[in-house]
């Protein structure tokens, strides 16, 4: 049977020739929207790894040339000693819980990256540093080891914790903790200093819930050492239904506290907020452009689809004087809409499937197929529904009337 | 004769109400795409006040530090721009600026965020803003670091509630200005002129972002010519190759004098979402091409699928209407005649949709203009891209519906009226 459907579309095959071009790009373009839709669904449903709520960021501008001459170290030292009473202020106001340091902070759009590269291996990470209070700062949840604390300040090499899905990649299923994370050797030959994994998180996204996942490590990073330089941003948790009260008596504390430093407050959830703005832009304009497309694509289709079972009228006619029923008519038109679709899906499955055999995918295989098998439904149901009407219409026609024009 | 043809055009389009439906919806769709899309493009790039002089005008607006551990992505600070930017064979003038910070204030236990940007007092010069109401502060504010401020309008509103503003002070970062001139609004998206409030450079907390290389500054050229152009760039290529790094870690500097497009191009391809998409950046000059490839790309790829779907449409109505051709033709009508008639059909519904598209896109862009989606936002309709989207239109409407109408004309009679071959 659905060789002679075969036999019927390739006979047409001039006027199917633009309906199969059709479909095939029809089929191109709802592939990229669902994979894109689905990259985000699948980034938004990972957890964040931490708790944004209720916690604002200070950023804190110490305002000091890189090189402007006044001697260094005596500068640091009197950074330090301002960050330590800023916190103290800080921390000793009613409402606020604690704080903590982390450059780049959350929803910063600001990105470090580094790599690990050992034996020949290179893995890409993000990194940030961060104090020890964190943790406790950002709720962070640590599922094996411990987090930085004060028994890291006499070692000899640098403690770091990275995420879950970093040591799955680096040690798989053997332990992390305790393993060196730095590279063999800097630019310059020289081996680096070793960075020890003493914990293990169980997620962290920087820029939140549309974020691509992505491996991280958190350095440890300490206020009270002159010779790290501090890059401004402190996490302030504070209790919950806080209002704008506190910001402003924090801000005009840290003004205080540090004249001559900038600073400035915002809550991580107007951050937030506006960085799910940015990534969810695109794929609102992307997704009503393409709800357009389709909508002219399917009214398009029943159109053509429609004055061809017009044009048809005798044939189909004759397909009923000679006993075919009303559901062997209906078949036939959708039974040819639906080769047809298959016949234009071919070439566009092969074509999608280069894309992750080149490595040239950018998201999950996973998300790639999911979108893959809903766009040839998605193609289906848009050939089925086209053609729902037009295989209608064939069914009424009277074999009398069709054949009188003979 | 016209008249009569137009009339008997028409007919045909409604006798058909579903496929007129279906191609009008196609058309108009297609062009208010394009020229939504277009007006967003004019928005943030075409020349405007204060802008007027932005056919002449460079930017050095990134800044991107090598070295062998680390590379470091950024603003030019104020003493690069200070030192290597200034003096530049060609240029007329020059002004430092920052780029636009969140700055908070607190009004009656509210969190009211401006955009704040210091500029020096060359940047009133090279801009032609619009005040409203007083005017802009001088190079001797700047010198004297007088915390005066020029504010937009909806900033006035905001804080003061519209009336007569200047002379009037008000807090911004914990820093009490006084209001010396009150500009119109400018669009979110003008990259350069673009803030609620703006300053003079010298009025902050501590004068440490003098010695700073990296900052979040940018570099406003004005040429005397576009012709100086090339001269400026190479240039000022050649004093960030001769930098001096030392005491730094890194080896070379890169940063660019370049137009407002080259610029954004970087920036879009360099940052946010579409990085993860085009990757880091390659070599100097190479966004350009990139964005204008993936422009183009995007456009051809969107436009593909309604020129197939009004080619299938028309060739599909054409072709029911064979056994029409066939009267015609043994009634003697010539073949030039009958693809006339095809084609005036074609115009006249690709015009039609033309139409709507034009109401369709100046109700979005109105739209899009109450929604302050973009703040300060006014969108208005590219004639030029609207013609150009119109102009497509018609050539596919036409070679799609005169194709398959000239080869039923060619066929005899009797064959056209049994209609035509499959």
């Amino acid at each position: 049977m659905s060789r002679h459907l075969l036999k019927m579309v390739w006979a047409r095959r001039r006027a199917n020739a633009l309906v199969a071009a059709e479909i095939l790009v029809s089929f191109g373009v709802l592939l990229a929207v669902t994979t894109l839709g689905l990259f985000y669904l699948d980034n938004y449903r990972q957890p964040v790894g931490f708790d944004y709520r209720d916690v604002w960021r200070l950023e804190l501008n110490p305002g000091r040339g890189e090189e402007d001459g006044r001697a260094v170290d005596e500068r640091r030292a009197g950074e330090v000693e301002t960050l330590r009473q800023l916190r103290l202020a800080l921390g000793s106001t009613p409402g606020v819980v604690g704080t903590a340091i982390v450059t780049p902070s959350p929803f910063s759009q600001s990105n470090w990256t580094r790599g690990y590269d050992r034996q020949g291996r290179r893995v890409q990470y993000s990194t940030a540093s961060a104090s020890d209070d964190l943790a406790a700062v950002l709720g962070l949840t640590v599922t094996r080891g411990r987090f930085f604390s004060r028994e890291d300040d006499a070692a000899t090499w640098e403690p770091v914790v990275i995420d879950e899905r970093l040591a799955r990649e680096l040690f798989g299923t053997g332990n992390p903790l305790g393993q060196n994370i730095s590279a063999d050797r800097d630019p310059q030959g020289e081996p680096e200093m070793e960075r020890r994994v003493v914990g293990v998180i169980d997620g962290y996204r920087q820029e939140g819930e549309f974020d691509p996942p992505g491996n991280y490590v958190l350095a440890r990073h300490r206020p009270d050492d002159p010779k790290e330089r501090f890059r401004g941003d402190l996490l302030v948790r504070v209790a919950p239904g806080s209002a704008a009260e506190l910001e402003e008596r924090l801000v005009k504390t840290a003004r205080a506290v540090a004249p001559g430093w900038s600073a400035r407050l915002e809550p991580l959830e107007a951050a937030r907020q506006r960085n799910a703005r940015m990534y969810l832009a695109p794929v609102l304009i992307v997704g009503l452009v393409a709800g357009f497309l389709a909508l002219m694509v399917a009214l398009g289709l029943s159109g053509v689809l429609w004055l061809g079972v017009t044009r048809r009228t005798r044939e189909i006619g004759l397909r009923r004087a000679k006993g075919a029923t009303a559901a062997d008519i209906r078949f036939q038109v959708l039974g040819e809409i639906l080769v047809l679709a298959t016949l234009s899906l071919l070439p566009g499955v092969l074509l999608a499937l280069q894309i992750p055999l080149l490595g040239a995918l950018p998201v999950r295989g996973a998300v790639f197929g999911a979108s893959l098998a809903i766009s040839v439904a998605g193609i289906y149901l848009l050939a089925v529904l086209c053609g729902w009407y037009p295989a209608r219409l064939a069914t009424r026609v009277e074999p009398a009337e069709a054949l009188h024009y003979e | 004769m016209l008249r009569s043809h137009v009339k008997l055009a028409l007919k045909v389009l409604g006798r058909r109400p579903f496929f007129t439906a279906a191609s009008l919806l196609g058309v108009t769709l297609t062009l208010l795409v394009l020229t939504v899309v277009a007006a967003l493009f004019d928005h943030a790039f075409a020349p405007q006040a204060p802008e007027v002089r932005q056919d002449r005008t460079l930017l050095v607006f990134s800044l991107e530090l090598r070295g062998d551990r680390a590379t470091s992505s950024s603003q030019p600070g104020y003493r690069l721009l200070d030192r290597y930017a200034r003096g530049l064979p060609g240029v007329e003038r020059m002004s430092i600026s920052t780029q636009i910070q969140s700055a908070f204030s607190y009004v009656g236990g509210d969190r009211v965020r401006s955009y704040l940007k210091r500029t020096d007092g060359e940047f009133w010069r090279i801009m032609a803003f619009d005040f409203v109401e007083g005017g802009p502060y001088t190079d001797e504010d700047v010198a004297s670091a007088r915390p005066v401020a020029v504010i937009n309008t909806a900033t006035r509103d905001r804080f003061f509630g519209g009336g007569a503003t200047v002379g009037r002070s008000f807090e911004v970062e914990g820093q009490r200005y006084q209001v010396v001139g009150v500009v119109r609004d400018v669009p979110f998206l003008r990259l350069v002129p673009f803030a609620d409030v703006f300053v003079p450079l010298t009025v902050a907390p501590s004068d440490a972002w003098k010695h700073e290389l990296r900052g979040p500054f940018m570099g406003v050229l004005l040429a005397r010519s576009r012709g100086d152009f090339p001269a400026i760039q190479s240039e000022f290529r050649s004093r960030m190759a001769a930098m001096d790094l030392s005491g730094t870690e890194f080896k070379t500097a890169i940063a660019e004098a370049e137009t407002l497009f080259a610029t954004v191009a970087r920036m879009l391809l360099r940052t946010g979402p579409s990085r993860a998409v085009f990757g880091a950046g390659s070599g100097p000059g190479g966004f350009v091409t990139r964005f204008v490839t993936v422009l183009s790309g995007l456009a051809l790829a969107f436009m593909a699928l309604p020129a197939l779907n009004l080619v299938n449409l028309s060739v599909s109505r054409a072709l029911e209407r064979a056994g029409e051709i066939g009267v015609r033709r043994a009634f003697g009508a010539s073949k030039a005649a009958l693809v006339g008639q095809f084609v005036l059909e074609n115009v006249i519904l690709t015009l039609i949709g033309g139409g709507i598209a034009f109401v369709a896109t100046e109700v979005s862009l109105r739209a899009l203009t109450a929604s302050a989606l973009v703040p300060y936002a006014d969108f208005h309709i590219n004639g030029r891209i609207f013609g150009w989207g119109l102009l497509f239109a018609l050539v596919f409407g036409v070679l799609s519906g005169a194709w398959p109408a000239w080869r039923l004309s060619r066929l005899h009679p009797v064959d056209a009226l049994r209609g035509g071959t499959r």
